[in-house]
């Protein structure tokens, strides 16, 4: 049976979250000492070879955007934590730092030194204002204790808005306006936070540094799937017998994550449909099951890891309402500045409902699929791009019309 | 409370009562005591008052905003606060935001229209949110949304005349491990049935 293997939740159920010294007996903030005593350039090298990727969805190389934002010109750059998860079904962040808060500010502050920065903000989103004061607690801790030498963290605390997870919006609403996302290029290592260099990572982006400064980028390398290496976290949900999260090697295939860690569909019923990623994911059927859950593994066969929530529908589940109320989530959330998004999520939704309701045609498939393909091009940011991949997922792998079974 | 003409058109008003509780009393003052939010969209047609607080005067909206004053990008940070105090961002705060930040008017509606969780409407004090997203909403979210309405004897986007309560939907509070999910005042309480609604109700 698979195990799992725990970097960013090793010290899950080991510590206490709110005592400092818990985390430096479990050898915590050595790894940002040993960054410091590493010339800068080395450091950015050594995370790069780790061949670490962007856990948040996006799956950037964390190495290649430090040197980026190294190489920038700026007289202040900044290190920002994006805490926005806010993909339906995923919560991996929110455990990570109610567990574990130092080894994500510890993975901003070897970001920080990395690139010369030495103001952080991390952004968490305003749904886990219980979180937001852990992780204040944190940061008051870390400057008693003086760990962090020159860098200063900040929490921002968010409002409601799904679009702040894609990383201009995150920056605009920290600098106080509406979440909308920015034109790219540039982007933020050459221009993000008041136009300064900026690091965008993720909260477990950031909780796997320390570990790889720890241990040695070969080390990390050699964990998982070779173009996507480490652990990922995992949330599962829907009709799962074990609703949990998990932390486990990239190479792991999904059948293993829902039937090995997840026990299997729940009430003895069949699979259906499982989802990956939040609702920007794809809709996967049985025959899929073998893909690992690694970032190319998935977009190879149409789907994506995204965010690393693990959606189970069994066989009762009639896809129709499933999709509709994905459409709608889009719907809501778009931020309104591009019209394809803001139309596009719209009528996706419309048509939705009436597939939903029993009175859909082939044609309503037919506009579905149109909208959907021009949207996945012409939306301004991630949002809108992918708002359309459960629709389109729905209709490639299942009779949409009927609301279930494989076409 | 004054009913006032559905066509008047949004206007900002230069010689309002200073108070707004006083406004909201009278029926004369802020856009949002005559049922309207800041983008003179109608607002949700049960009026309420609230009662969360004492910050009636402008005087004290600048002592609120004053710990984000000079701090970038504070506005939505002093929402927060704002919203805590007074539990929905009055015309009287957005204006002084935008005076103490220093951007324009409309820049501080936008900030307080944009984000769900800041609301430019009276509701009640104790706010509950459903979490609608996919996976509560497969595990039943439906009948919870059913129960709370017929529990508070109101619909969803309303407010309980007494002022204690507020019903909003949401997306996604990241609690799935326990769907369906209902958040108070942010604080999740997670397996929630038809049953065990009013368990959750009686701790406020």
């Amino acid at each position: 049976m698979p195990q799992e293997l725990r970097i960013v939740l090793r010290n899950v159920d080991k510590i206490d979250a709110l005592k400092i010294d818990d985390y430096i007996d479990a050898n915590g903030y050595k790894p940002l000492e040993k960054a410091r005593s590493m010339p800068q350039a080395d450091l950015i090298q050594e995370i790069r070879q780790s061949g670490l990727r962007g856990r948040g969805g996006a799956g950037f190389n964390t190495g290649q955007k430090l040197a980026f934002t190294y190489s920038a010109a700026g007289d202040q750059k900044y290190i920002v934590c994006n805490a926005d998860e806010g993909e339906p079904g995923t919560y991996k962040d929110r455990v990570i730092m109610q567990s574990d808060p130092h080894a994500v500010i510890e993975g901003m502050a070897i970001c920080g030194y990395a690139v010369g920065a030495t103001k952080g903000y991390i952004y968490c989103r305003g749904e886990y204002p219980y979180v937001a004061e852990i992780l204040n607690a944190a940061i008051a801790q870390a400057k008693e204790k003086d760990v962090l030498g020159e860098f200063d963290v900040e929490v921002c605390l968010g409002a409601g808005a799904f679009v702040c997870g894609e990383e201009t919006a995150l920056i605009e609403s920290i600098e106080g306006k509406r979440g909308e996302p920015r034109c790219k290029p540039p982007y933020p290592p050459v221009s993000g936070l008041w136009g300064k260099p900026t690091v965008v990572a993720n909260v477990e982006t950031l909780a796997n540094l320390p570990q790889i400064v720890d241990r040695g980028s070969g080390w990390f390398a050699a964990i998982g799937a070779a173009g996507y290496p480490g652990t990922k976290v995992l949330t599962l949900t829907g009709d799962v017998v074990n609703r949990k999260y998990i932390e486990v090697p990239t190479n792991t295939t999904i059948k293993e994550v829902i039937y090995e860690f997840g026990g299997g569909i729940a009430g003895g019923r069949k699979f259906q449909a499982v989802q990956i990623g939040g609702n920007s994911g794809g809709i996967i059927p049985e025959s899929l099951l073998g893909t690992q859950i690694a970032f190319d593994a998935m977009a190879a066969v149409g789907a994506t890891l995204g965010s690393g929530a693990v959606f189970v529908m069994d066989e009762t589940r009639d896809l129709r309402d499933v999709v509709c109320r994905m459409a709608k989530f889009f719907e809501h959330e778009s931020c309104g500045k591009c019209i394809p998004c803001r139309e596009g999520t719209m009528r996706m939704f419309d048509l939705c409902e009436k597939v939903g309701q029993g009175k859909g045609t082939a044609a309503d498939l037919a506009l579905l699929q149109e909208i959907g393909e021009t949207m996945a091009v012409a939306c301004f940011c991630g949002l809108g791009q992918a708002a359309p991949t459960p629709v389109l997922t729905a209709i490639k792998h299942f009779d949409l019309l009927a609301g279930k079974g494989c076409a | 409370m004054k009913d006032f003409q559905e066509e008047e058109p949004f206007r900002l008003q230069a010689d309002k009562p200073k108070n707004w509780f006083q406004a909201l009393l009278q029926g004369a003052g802020g856009l949002l005591a005559r049922g309207r939010d800041a983008f003179g969209k109608r607002a949700g047609h049960q009026q309420t008052e609230t009662n969360h607080g004492e910050v009636n005067q402008m005087s004290n909206y600048e002592g609120l905003f004053s710990e984000f004053k000079g701090l970038p990008g504070g506005i939505i940070q002093s929402y927060h606060t704002i919203q805590k105090e007074v539990g929905y961002l009055t015309e009287e705060a957005i204006l002084a935001a935008a005076k103490v930040f220093n951007v324009p008017a409309k820049n501080a509606y936008e900030v307080a229209s944009f984000y769900s969780y800041f609301s430019t409407k009276p509701r009640g004090k104790n706010i509950i949110r459903i979490c609608e997203s996919a996976p509560c909403h497969v595990a039943g979210a439906n009948e919870v949304i059913a129960a709370l309405e017929q529990a508070l004897g109101i619909k969803v986007g309303d407010s309980t005349s007494d002022g204690k309560f507020a019903l909003e939907l949401t997306e996604c509070v990241g609690q799935c491990q326990d769907t369906p999910v209902i958040t108070v005042n942010g604080q999740p309480f997670g397996n929630i049935t038809a049953d065990s609604v009013s368990e959750v109700l009686a701790q406020f």
